[in-house]
C-alpha cells in the first residue's frame, strides 16, 4: 500500500508555475509601485519619439529627392558611368566571398520553429504598434496594422500549432535570410521612390519607380550570390574542408588587392615591353630564387644560409640608393624576406617544396602587380580623384585597417622585445602618435608632405589620407596588441623553448594567435571606430560620404536645388553609417562566439 | 663549396644586372589614383606647365551654391567653375581641358602657393592683406558681392527692406564661423551702438536651419547667398518664404570676388586678367556664344579681340583666336551670369554692380587694342 502511494506521487508531473500575459506584465513591469510609474513614463516617452520620428519622416515637405536624387554621388560621386560595372565587379567579387564563406563554413544552422514564431511575433508587434502610434491617415495605418497582423499569425501559427516540431531545428537560417533579400530586391522592382521636377518656377517631388541601372545590377548581385553559395556547396562536398578553406582564406587575402585594381586602374597594357622586360626578369627572379632558397633551406643550420640572408638583404637596402627600376628592389626585398624565413618555414622534403612554389608565386604576383599599375590608366573622370563617397569612406577604412595591421603586430613586438633599440622605436612611434590628434596628422600629411617630397614626385589626396590614417591607426593597434601579448603567460613561451622552437616560431605559432584572439573585441570597436573617422578627410577637402551629405548636396543648384534638405541627407547618412557598423559588430559577436572568445 | 659560391656570384650578377639595365630608364613614381603631375615642375611659366600637361588644374571650392557646386554626376559646375573653363578655352583651346581642386578656405592660398593649382578662383574676396601677400596676386573682379542680413517678419516683425543695422538690437544672429561675415556683423554691431547675441555654425546650411527653426532671427552671410537661400525655399513651396526681409539695400561690407594667381608670373596674370575682360568686352557688345561667329568682324575692336589681327593674343603667349573659343564654348559675361545665377537661384543681375558700367553697374573692361 505504502508502496503504492510512492509511486503514484512519483507520477505527478511538477507544478507549472504561474505564467500568462498578465503574469509577465506583473513581473517585469509592475513590480511595484515605482517600477509601475517608471514603465509608463518609459511608454509614454518611446510613444512620442516613435509617432515624432514617423511624422518627420513621413511628412510631404520632407526633401528626400534629394537623397534619391544624387545617390550616385553619395556612393561613387565623380566616377564615370560607362565604367560603374567595376564598382559593381568589386560588390560581387565580395559577395560571392561572403556566400562561399557561408556554404564553407556552415555558418547559420538551423533553427526551432519557436524561435522563429518569437521573432515573426516580435516584429508584427512592433508593426502593430507603429501603426497605432502613428500620425498617418487610416488607410495607412490599416496597411501598416495588416502587415503587422499577418507577421503576428505566422509567427503564432509557428509557436502554437506545431507541436513538438516547433522544438526541433526545422528552419534553415540562412534560408530566412535569402528570403528576407529576395522581398528587398521584390520592393526595388516595385517601390517608388521621389524624385525631383522643375514645374514651372516650382520644384515638386513626384513618385518615380527606382531606376533600372540600381534595379538590375542589386538584382543580379542578389542571384550571383545564391549561385556562389550553391556552386561552392557542391564543390566543397566531396573534398577536404581543410583545404578548401585554407584556399578560401587566401581569396580572401587576394580580394582586396583585386578589387583595389578593378576599382583604379583600367591599365593600357604595353605587350612589347611585357615580353623584352617584365617576363624576363620574372623567370630570373624565379630561377635564380629557386637556386638562392634552396641552397639556405640546405645551410639552415650553418652560418652560410644566414650570410646568403644577409648578402640579400644588403643588396636590397642599397638598392634603394642606387637608380633602377622599381620592380627589382621590391624583388629584392621579397627574396630577402624569404631568404631570412627559409631557416622557419623551409625544412626539408613538402615544406621545402611548398616554400619555392610560394616564392614563384610571389615573384610572379609583384612582376604582374608593377606591369599593371605603371602602364597608363585609361579611367578617365573629371575632378581630382577617382573616390569619393561612400566608396571613398569604405576604400578608406580598408585600406587603414589592413595596412595598419602589420604595422601595429610589428610595433607591439618591438614594444615587448628585450632588445632596447627596438623597444625605443616602437615605444617612441606609439606614444608620439597618440599624442597628437587624427586631424593634426591629416593636415600634416596634406601640407607638409609636399614640401618634403623630392620634386617630381606627387601623392594623390587619397593616397596621404590612407598615409596618415594607417599610421595613426597602427599606433592604437599596436597598443592593443600588445595588451593581448601581456595576457599571455610566461609559461606559453617557455614550453615553446623546452620544445626547440626559435623565437620567430614562438611569436607566430604560440603568442601571437592567442594575444589576437584575446583582444579581438577591442580590435573590432578600433575598425568600427577607424570607419567612423574617415568622415575627418573632409579637413583636406576629400568628399566622403558625410561631406557629400552635409556640405554638397545643400549646396546644390543645378538643375535642382537642395537647400534645407540638410536634415533628410544627413539622416540618411547617419543610417546608412549604423549599418555598416551595426553588421559589423554582429559579425564580429558571431567570430568571437566561434573562437571562443571570453568562454575561458 | 664551389656550388655556393656559385649562388653567391648568381645574386651578386642579378644586382648588377639590375643596376645596368635601370640607369636608362628610371620610371618616376605614379600612385594608383591619379597620375597628375604638379601645377609647375620647374619654376618656370605656369602658361608652358599648363600647355606641357595639356589641362588647367583650377582651385575651387566645390560647395559654394551657385559659384562652383558638385552636381548629382559628380561634375564641378557654377560661375567660377565656368571662369576655369574660359582660361582652358583661351589657353588649351579646350573648355573642358580643366582638373578641378576642391579646396577649404583653409588651403585655398597654400595650395596655390605650393603650385598645387594654376589659379584660384574661389569666390575669395579682394582684400589689401591678401594682395599684399607674398605670392598672390588678384587679378580682377568678377562678383560685386557684400554682406546682407535676412529676417523672418513672424519673429521680427519690426525689420522690413529699410531696416538697418541700428534696428536689431536684442537680437540673436547667426554666420558660419571662421570668416569675415562673422568680424563684419560684429564690428557693424559696434559701430551702431546695438547689442546682439552671435551665434557660430560650421556651416551655412545648419545656420539656416537654426533661421528656419526660429532659434535665430537673422542670418547674415554674402547677399547673393542669401537671395539664393530665399529663392529656394519659394521654389521649395516653404510657407512665409516670400516675406523673409534682405536688409539693409546697401550690404556693411564690399566683397569684391575674382581669380586669384601667384605672383611673379606677369605673363600668367595677363592672361588670366584678359580672358575675364574678353568676356565683359563680348557681354558689352552683345557677342554671345550663339551668334560670335557672325559677330566676329563687325567692329574693329571686336575683330581685335577675337583675332583678326592677331598679334595682340599672340603677344601673350596665346593662339590668335583664344578669346573666340572662350565666348563659343563658355559664352560672355552675361551668359555665365544667367546660366548659373539667375536661372537656378533667381539672382538678379539688374540694379546690382554686376551690371555693365554704361548701365550703373562696375563691370568695366580696358579696351582691346
Amino acid at each position: 500500500m505504502a508502496e503504492m502511494t510512492t509511486s503514484q506521487e512519483v507520477e505527478f508531473a511538477p507544478e507549472l508555475p504561474p505564467h500568462g500575459p498578465v503574469v509577465w506584465l506583473r513581473e517585469n513591469l509592475f513590480q511595484n509601485v515605482m517600477s509601475g510609474v517608471m514603465s509608463v513614463i518609459s511608454v509614454l516617452v518611446v510613444v512620442v519619439a516613435v509617432r515624432g520620428l514617423l511624422a518627420w519622416m513621413f511628412n510631404p515637405r520632407r526633401r528626400w529627392d534629394a537623397v534619391t536624387f544624387n545617390m550616385k554621388l553619395m556612393m561613387v560621386m565623380a566616377y564615370p558611368a560607362d565604367q560603374l560595372w567595376r564598382v559593381w565587379l568589386s560588390v560581387f567579387v565580395v559577395i560571392a566571398l561572403v556566400s562561399a564563406s557561408l556554404a564553407v563554413w556552415k555558418v547559420g544552422g538551423k533553427a526551432e520553429p519557436r524561435h522563429v514564431g518569437r521573432t515573426f511575433m516580435t516584429i508584427g508587434g512592433t508593426l502593430v504598434f507603429i501603426a497605432l502610434v502613428s500620425p498617418f491617415s487610416t488607410s495607412g495605418k490599416g496597411l501598416w496594422a495588416g502587415a503587422g497582423a499577418l507577421f503576428f499569425i505566422v509567427g503564432w501559427t509557428l509557436r502554437t500549432r506545431l507541436g513538438e516540431r516547433a522544438k526541433k531545428p526545422l528552419i534553415p537560417v540562412l534560408g530566412l535570410v535569402t528570403v528576407a533579400f529576395g522581398l528587398i530586391v521584390v520592393a526595388l522592382w516595385t517601390v517608388k521612390v521621389p524624385w525631383p521636377l522643375k514645374e514651372g518656377d516650382f520644384q515638386i517631388i513626384v513618385f518615380e519607380p527606382i531606376a533600372m541601372s540600381t534595379r538590375i545590377p542589386w538584382t543580379m548581385l542578389f542571384f550571383g550570390g545564391i549561385v556562389a553559395y550553391l556552386a561552392v556547396k557542391v564543390f566543397a562536398k566531396s573534398r577536404d574542408g581543410r583545404r578548401i578553406r585554407a584556399s578560401l582564406t587566401g581569396l580572401w587575402v587576394l580580394s582586396f588587392p583585386t578589387v583595389v585594381f578593378i576599382l583604379l586602374r583600367n591599365p593600357q597594357v604595353d605587350v612589347n615591353r611585357g615580353v623584352t622586360w617584365y617576363l624576363p626578369t620574372f623567370i630570373g627572379f624565379s630561377v635564380v630564387g629557386w637556386f638562392v632558397l634552396t641552397a639556405v633551406s640546405k645551410n639552415a643550420k650553418n652560418e652560410l644560409g644566414r650570410v646568403i640572408a644577409g648578402v640579400l638583404l644588403i643588396a636590397a637596402v642599397t638598392s634603394f640608393v642606387f637608380p633602377m627600376e622599381f620592380l627589382i628592389r621590391f624583388l629584392l626585398m621579397a627574396l630577402a624576406a624569404f631568404a631570412f624565413l627559409t631557416p622557419t618555414f623551409g625544412g626539408v622534403g613538402p615544406n621545402q617544396r611548398k616554400l619555392l612554389y610560394a616564392w614563384v608565386f610571389s615573384a610572379g604576383t609583384i612582376v604582374l602587380s608593377v606591369w599593371l599599375t605603371l602602364n597608363a590608366s585609361g579611367i578617365d573622370v573629371p575632378g581630382e580623384s577617382y573616390l569619393g563617397g561612400l566608396m571613398l569612406t569604405i576604400v578608406l577604412a580598408v585600406l587603414a585597417v589592413v595596412l595598419s595591421i602589420p604595422i601595429g603586430i610589428l610595433m607591439a613586438l618591438g614594444r615587448t622585445s628585450t632588445m632596447p633599440i627596438f623597444r625605443l622605436l616602437s615605444t617612441v612611434y606609439i606614444e608620439l602618435v597618440r599624442g597628437v590628434p587624427l586631424i593634426t596628422w591629416l593636415l600634416i600629411a596634406f601640407i607638409m608632405l609636399p614640401v618634403a617630397m623630392p620634386d617630381g614626385v606627387t601623392l594623390s589626396g587619397v593616397m596621404k589620407a590612407v598615409g596618415a590614417m594607417t599610421f595613426f591607426n597602427g599606433a592604437y593597434l599596436a597598443e592593443n596588441i600588445r595588451g593581448g601579448l601581456q595576457s599571455i603567460s610566461v609559461g606559453q613561451k617557455e614550453a615553446s623553448r623546452a620544445l626547440g622552437m626559435s623565437t620567430i616560431q614562438e611569436t607566430v605559432f604560440i603568442t601571437l594567435p592567442q594575444a589576437i584572439r584575446a583582444v579581438l573585441p577591442a580590435l573590432v570597436g578600433q575598425v568600427i571606430a577607424t570607419f567612423k573617422d574617415t568622415s575627418l578627410v573632409t579637413i583636406v577637402s576629400l568628399f566622403d560620404f558625410l561631406h557629400i551629405a552635409r556640405v554638397v548636396i545643400p549646396s546644390q543648384s543645378n538643375p535642382f536645388v537642395f537647400k534645407g534638405s540638410i536634415t533628410v541627407t544627413l539622416v540618411f547618412a547617419a543610417f546608412v553609417y549604423w549599418l555598416f557598423t551595426f553588421a559589423f559588430s554582429r559579425m564580429s559577436l558571431r567570430i568571437e562566439k566561434k573562437l571562443g572568445v571570453g568562454e575561458r | 663549396m664551389r656550388k655556393r659560391l656559385a649562388v653567391l656570384f648568381a645574386v651578386l650578377a642579378l644586382v648588377a644586372a639590375a643596376c645596368g639595365s635601370g640607369e636608362a630608364e628610371e620610371e618616376t613614381t605614379t600612385t594608383a589614383d591619379d597620375a597628375v603631375a604638379p601645377a609647375q615642375d620647374t619654376g618656370g611659366s605656369t602658361l608652358a606647365a599648363v600647355q606641357a600637361r595639356g589641362q588647367l588644374i583650377c582651385g575651387v571650392s566645390g560647395t559654394a551654391v551657385g559659384f562652383s557646386e558638385t552636381d548629382a554626376q559628380g561634375n564641378t559646375t557654377g560661375f567660377d567653375a565656368d571662369f576655369c573653363r574660359a582660361i582652358a578655352a583661351a589657353v588649351l583651346g579646350d573648355a573642358n581641358a580643366v582638373l578641378f581642386k576642391s579646396l577649404t578656405s583653409a588651403e585655398r592660398f597654400e595650395a596655390l602657393k605650393n603650385n598645387a593649382i594654376d589659379v584660384l578662383v574661389r569666390n575669395t574676396t579682394w582684400t589689401q592683406s591678401r594682395d599684399t601677400d607674398i605670392g598672390m596676386q588678384f587679378v580682377a573682379t568678377t562678383y560685386y558681392d557684400g554682406q546682407q542680413l535676412m529676417a523672418n517678419p513672424a519673429n521680427l516683425p519690426a525689420i522690413n527692406a529699410g531696416s538697418t543695422l541700428a534696428d536689431i538690437d536684442g537680437a540673436t544672429v547667426c554666420t558660419n564661423a571662421g570668416t569675415t561675415t562673422e568680424k563684419n556683423i560684429t564690428e557693424g554691431a559696434l559701430v551702431n551702438n546695438v547689442s546682439i547675441t552671435l551665434e557660430t555654425v560650421e556651416i551655412f546650411p545648419e545656420a539656416m536651419e537654426k533661421f528656419r527653426a526660429g532659434s535665430c532671427d537673422i542670418v547674415t552671410t554674402d547677399g547673393s547667398g542669401l537671395f539664393g537661400e530665399r529663392s529656394a525655399a519659394i521654389q521649395a513651396g516653404e510657407e512665409g518664404a516670400e516675406s523673409w526681409v534682405i536688409f539693409p539695400a546697401s550690404p556693411i561690407s564690399k566683397e569684391p570676388l575674382g581669380p586669384v594667381v601667384r605672383q611673379g608670373d606677369d605673363q600668367w596674370f595677363d592672361i588670366v586678367q584678359w580672358t575675364v575682360f574678353a568676356t565683359f568686352i563680348a557681354d558689352e557688345h552683345g557677342v554671345t556664344s550663339a551668334n560670335v561667329n557672325d559677330m566676329m568682324n563687325s567692329t574693329p575692336e571686336l575683330s581685335r579681340l577675337f583675332g583678326g589681327e592677331g598679334e595682340l593674343q599672340t603677344s601673350m603667349g596665346l593662339s590668335a583666336d583664344a578669346f573666340l573659343q572662350v565666348i563659343a564654348q563658355v559664352g560672355n559675361y552675361g551668359e555665365i551670369f544667367e546660366r548659373n545665377l539667375t536661372g537656378p537661384l533667381n539672382l538678379q543681375r539688374e540694379g546690382s554692380f554686376n551690371m555693365q558700367w554704361f548701365d550703373g553697374g562696375l563691370i568695366y573692361a580696358p579696351p582691346a587694342r
